[in-house]
């Protein structure tokens, strides 16, 4: 019945149209309800809470808040707070991360002994797990006492920085590029692999060499997996947890809470779940504003 | 005035030599066509004229002038890649201006040479379009276009029409041919292809295995190949070389065929030296007092000429080259026989002897 011929006239030998002959769409219904079920489900309940009193702390307050809790969130500063930490850590990763990584992909793209293994060695912070990455961070390298910053710092007669305290939101900017550098480098380098050698040979041959080689050759080939790398980075950048309950835990203050870490303390320390998942709500339809935007202009840049 | 000159060049990549002892002489306004099988080391000569290879040893004079440690963009030479090697993210305009751009040539300047070179290679239309949106054979014409505004004192091809369909390299190799008088520029071409070499070329230059074989004029090197080598790659279909032991009866000169059969040489031969004789397939002809008597095997028909291959023994097939009738049945025994100044005769160093000089 599925595959029976959507049209049985068409079923003769001569197709005209370039229309498939059997009707392929309900082949594809289970993964499609399963997928709708898995996003429908929390988004309703999210939707369901965002309207309901609902405190772990308070049993007694219950029933529909209606837009309280949005109007609780909205005219509080830290919304407005995190969300403007939330652009400059993901913007600022982004920045660093496609800065380092073209830089990290030309070099290893050079013939140098030993290039295997320093390939092997620049990728290895992917694999970390943040939790682990941000503790070792935390402990090993920005701690103001024990820390080899500060060590190195205080070897060649500076004051120590304490890190987390003066600048909470960099120095998770800082940790955070450090893994996903290795993803944008590896991404970079295989296109630079791709890059016709004829080209750059044509190139030298017109008078291009070194920066101008670069800026007029290198980085227009390399544009299309940026903007690639730019929106894988983005989805993942914008739920950054981890790296600041492990550091900063939000502070100093809120100084560092950007939106999931807002949600996650609204639920979990103030134990507001209709608040959080109001808080919930504006996330999702924020990131599909970032999300409306970027898949327009990337989709325009991979058609060129 | 510019010239090339090559002087004792060779090239290794670590202990492995690809290409030694080149010497060379290129006039101005030359049209030079490297051609050889491939991996014989033509790219990597020309590589190393364009300076995008170093040289190990020998020196490159262009004008006169050392160039071995010039920068590729200061030689003043312009390439033309097999790949074309175009810059896909500019539009054609932009392709052949770069050169000019990074030279820091005014736009007013830039966009009268873009424009000047767009109307010898019928670009005018195109200019605003990016390499992608392209015919293969409009690629190529911008890839030349973008060597003719630099104004180079020579241009290099590397086999720059082997991407071409077989309509579009005629055409593109009577392009070709014309623009190099109309410029009146030097002009370096490699291909594999010897038809190309004969129809190009001022001068031929038959490398193989990184060594120069023979330089000469396409016909020279036609009724003169002065190896064993040249006289089988240059020519299609190819020559007839047959291997051969000289022997002497009554003080006249015979080679004795490896495949049986007998012909008379006419010229003095040590006995026992291994010979190998060559003959032009369009040299043989038909003749039933022929010294040598063959199976025809195959009959291929070309339209206006027709090859027939005859097995002279031990499966040693002769081609011969004649017009549109047949010169009999496959199965048929024919008598073949050839103008002795038709004969090449190749010593055991695959060297010619000459039988006495031909035009
Ligand atoms: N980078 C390299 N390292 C080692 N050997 C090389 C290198 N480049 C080329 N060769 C060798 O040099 C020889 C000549 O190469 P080249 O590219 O000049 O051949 P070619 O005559 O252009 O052949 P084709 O007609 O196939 O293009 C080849 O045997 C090749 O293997
Ligand atoms: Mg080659």
């Amino acid at each position: 019945m599925l595959l029976s011929p959507k049209n049985p006239a068409l079923a003769r030998p001569v197709v005209a149209e370039d229309e498939p002959l059997i009707n392929t769409t309900p082949l594809m219904a289970p993964s499609v309800v399963l997928l709708f079920i898995w996003m429908i489900v929390p988004l309703a309940m999210t939707l369901w809470f965002s309207v309901q009193r609902y405190n772990l702390l308070d049993p007694t307050s219950v029933g529909f808040a209606w837009f309280d809790n949005y109007e609780f969130l909205l005219t509080d500063p830290a919304l407005l707070n995190a969300i403007k930490n939330t652009i400059a850590l993901v913007v600022g990763v982004l920045a660093a991360t496609v800065v380092f990584g073209v830089a990290c992909a030309v070099a290893l793209d050079a013939q140098f002994p030993g290039r295997g293994i320093a390939r092997l060695f620049c990728i290895i912070p992917f694999f970390v797990m943040p939790t682990v990455s941000a503790l070792v961070w935390k402990n090993l390298l920005m701690n103001p006492v024990n820390g080899l910053f500060s060590w190195v710092l205080k070897s060649v007669g500076l004051p120590a920085i304490d890190w987390f305290s003066n600048y909470p939101l960099s120095s998770i900017g800082i940790i955070v590029a450090w893994q996903w550098i290795p993803f944008a480098t590896l991404i970079l380098l295989t296109s630079l692999q791709s890059l016709d050698r004829e080209q750059i040979e044509a190139a030298r041959m017109d008078g291009a060499r070194g920066w101008t080689l670069f800026w007029n050759i290198t980085l227009p080939h390399l544009y299309r997996s940026i903007t690639i790398v730019v929106m894988i980075e983005t989805i993942f950048l914008l739920s950054v947890f981890a790296e600041i309950l492990v550091t900063t835990s939000g502070g100093p203050g809120e100084a560092s809470t950007t939106l999931p870490f807002l949600i996650y303390k609204t639920a979990l320390l103030d134990y507001d779940v209709g608040g959080a998942s109001a808080g919930g709500v504006i996330a999702i339809i924020l990131a599909n504003i970032v999300a409306f935007f970027l898949v327009r202009t990337i989709a325009h840049n991979l058609e060129r | 005035m510019s010239s090339v000159t090559l002087n004792q060049i060779g090239k290794s990549y670590g202990a492995l030599e690809v290409v030694s002892g080149i010497n060379l002489e290129i006039a101005d306004k030359e049209f030079v066509v490297l051609v050889g099988p491939s991996g014989c080391g033509k790219t990597t000569l020309l590589r190393m004229i364009a300076g995008l290879e170093t040289i190990t040893v020998g020196d490159l004079l262009i004008d006169g002038e050392r160039v071995n440690r010039v920068r590729p963009d200061e030689r003043g030479l312009a390439m033309v890649f097999q790949s074309y090697a175009l810059y896909p993210h500019m539009t054609v305009a932009d392709n052949m201006s770069f050169a000019l751009r990074l030279a820091g040539v005014d736009k007013s300047e830039r966009d009268r040479k873009v424009n000047e070179a767009a109307k010898i290679l019928q670009l005018d239309h195109l200019l605003q379009r990016r390499p992608a949106q392209l015919s293969g054979g409009q690629r190529q014409r911008v890839a030349i276009g973008r060597a003719i505004v630099r104004d180079p004192k020579v241009f290099l091809f590397d086999e720059p029409l082997s991407n071409l369909d077989a309509a579009l390299r005629i055409q593109m190799r009577i392009e070709l041919a014309r623009l190099h008088k109309q410029l009146s520029a030097t002009m370096i071409y490699v291909t594999h292809d010897q038809v190309e070499a004969m129809t190009m070329a001022d001068r031929i230059v038959v490398v193989n295995k990184g060594g120069i074989e023979q330089v000469g004029t396409p016909m020279e090197i036609y009724q003169n190949p002065d190896t064993v080598f040249v006289a089988g790659f240059i020519g299609s279909p190819k020559m007839n070389l047959f291997e051969a032991t000289a022997t002497t009866v009554d003080g006249r000169t015979f080679a004795h065929l490896n495949s049986g059969q007998k012909i008379s040489v006419p010229m003095q031969l040590k006995p026992g030296t291994q010979i190998t004789l060559g003959v032009r397939p369009e040299a043989l002809t038909a003749d039933s007092s022929g010294p040598l008597a063959g199976e025809i095997t195959v009959i291929e028909h070309l339209g206006g000429e027709t090859l027939t291959y005859v097995d002279i023994g031990n499966g040693k097939l002769a081609t011969i080259k004649s017009g549109e009738a047949s010169l009999g049945q496959v199965g048929d025994t024919i008598r073949v026989s050839f103008a002795a100044d038709r004969l090449h005769v190749f010593g055991p160093d695959g060297r010619a002897i000459r039988i006495q000089p031909r035009h």
